[in-house]
């Protein structure tokens, strides 16, 4: 069996999983991102809407596996039809579980109540301090310099082209080029210092009920940015070495693909254990989450209030931050990040000389 | 979030979220609570652990400036001035001061607070003016 099936498989089911526990991560009082009495998960009619849901996560989780192997048994062996399948049934699982999450919010707008718009601040000048401190916080961007130097040291004695991926024979069957090592690097680098400043501002500058949350989605964005630094190691360093056939001992492939996925996906379940516990620990009397119904659009997915200066909120879906889409700043950051990498290539591919990085 | 250094106000309530602020941060200034010299945060920070737009912060900071209280400096909030007590005011401004209480206390009973619960936080009010002053 083909083992790129098996790992869709696996992502089929976690997806599933996280989405079958989905509405369970949220505070008290919201409930498929609407706000609610904080004892109506409890009744019947929140039982019967979670079954429905339930039927439809499943239904779709069934549909997308059948798509993908039955094209996969037919022997859809062309490239252009195997992007075709992991392109279709992605379509399938995002859509149904999209459309389940918007039926039962739907749904659950029947039984919403008023939140509570009491709004509390603190004059005093606060101690904020970043969780695990300054060198848990600086952690990914030197991974990152730490690789880049090598890849300096290393960089007369690199060959402009070389093999990354080998079949079993042992003769290479792909290649990459010196300069997609340099791209990789600056690349996940840019991603870090993306995910880093996104941490800092909304552990500092986000609304949030109490430091829980904010700890709880600090640990969930530091782990992605972790896990794109080991996988800019395996991307660069190591296939510096291979190159220069150093035995290390260690199969590439763990490193780039499996060790980040490790790391992310038991952080991911940590946050997921641990995140139903903060939110009953949250301290206040009122349903929800101080933001008002309205503002929130999809189910609770985005947060649109022009009257609120917040560049970030707490998430309604449990652990993380929302980005506040009225406020102009999100707009700007989306240009930077959709244009930033083709900014990047183009000008190391005309400025410095560097071939284009495809 | 408890403590003495904090306000809270109500967008649901019809009084303006601007007013709430000023009224809560002079509460905290005539109670000697904030001091001279005290910082009070930022416009945007207040803003966004309020959840409103920096322009209400900010345009409370305003009142409060022209009443004397702060001092209004960019990026680094406002510091409380060593305010003088103010000249008595005329009695124009005066009567109109004391509207505005009466008006105040014509909506609690509006919005049903026995007038005896009202008196009884009046007295206890008077009592501790007088013992600040």
């Amino acid at each position: 069996m083909d083992v790129r099936l098996i790992i869709w498989d696996v992502i089929v089911l976690s997806a599933t999983g996280g989405a079958m526990r989905g509405p369970f991560l949220a505070r008290p009082g919201i409930f498929f991102g609407v706000t609610v009495d904080p004892g109506f998960p409890r009744t019947a009619e929140a039982k019967g809407i979670l079954s429905v849901y339930r039927a439809i996560v499943v239904a779709t989780a069934i549909a997308t596996l059948i798509t993908a192997h039955v094209v996969a048994w037919i022997g859809a062996s062309a490239q252009g039809t195997k992007a075709a399948t992991t392109f279709s049934s992605f379509a399938i699982l995002f859509t149904g579980q999209l459309a389940a999450w918007l039926i039962a919010s739907r749904q659950t707008r029947r039984f919403a109540r008023q939140p509570s718009l009491v709004r509390t601040a603190s004059l005093q000048p606060g101690e904020r301090s970043l969780p695990g401190g300054l060198w848990f916080f600086g952690g990914p961007i030197l991974i990152s310099l730490m690789a880049g130097v090598v890849l300096a040291f290393r960089w007369e004695s690199i060959p402009s082209s070389f093999a990354i991926v080998w079949d079993q024979d042992g003769n290479p069957i792909r290649w990459a080029s010196r300069a997609a090592s340099l791209g990789v690097l600056i690349g996940t680098a840019s991603l870090n210092l993306l995910l880093m400043w996104i941490s800092y501002k909304a552990t500092f500058q986000s609304r949030s009920s109490g430091s829980h949350f904010q700890r709880t989605s600090y640990i969930g964005a530091m782990a992605i940015a972790y896990s794109l630094s080991i996988e800019s190691i395996g991307l660069t360093v190591l296939n510096v070495l291979n190159v220069n056939r150093v035995a290390i001992g260690v199969n590439t492939g763990f490193i780039v693909v499996v060790l980040p996925l490790l790391i992310m996906m038991s952080i991911m379940f940590y946050l997921f254990r641990l995140s139903p516990a903060v939110a009953s620990a949250r301290e206040g009397g009122f349903a929800g989450d101080g933001t008002k119904d309205e503002c929130w659009k999809l189910g609770g997915i985005i947060y649109f209030n022009p009257d609120d200066s917040s560049f970030f909120v707490e998430s309604r879906l449990g652990v993380g931050w929302n980005v506040n889409v009225a406020n102009k700043r999100f707009w700007f950051l989306l240009a930077v990040v959709l244009l930033g990498p083709f900014a990047l290539n183009s000008i190391l591919h005309q400025v410095i000389g560097l071939p284009a990085f495809p | 979030m408890p403590g003495a250094l904090t306000i809270s106000i109500d967008l649901n309530s019809s009084v303006p979220a601007y007013r709430q602020i000023v009224d809560a941060i002079r509460s905290l200034l005539v109670d000697g609570v904030l001091g001279p010299g005290d910082h009070v945060p930022p416009v945007r920070q207040l803003a966004i652990d309020l959840g409103i737009h920096f322009n209400t912060v900010a345009q409370a900071y305003r009142v409060l400036a022209e009443e004397g209280w702060l001092d209004l400096k960019r990026r680094r909030g406002a510091i409380v001035l060593d305010r003088t007590n103010p000249a008595s005011p005329s009695k124009a401004d005066r009567r109109q001061s004391l509207r505005r209480f009466r008006d105040l206390t014509a909506q609690l009973r509006s919005d049903g607070v026995p007038a005896r619960e009202i008196a009884r936080h009046l007295r206890k009010l008077a009592a501790e003016i007088e013992g600040v002053c």
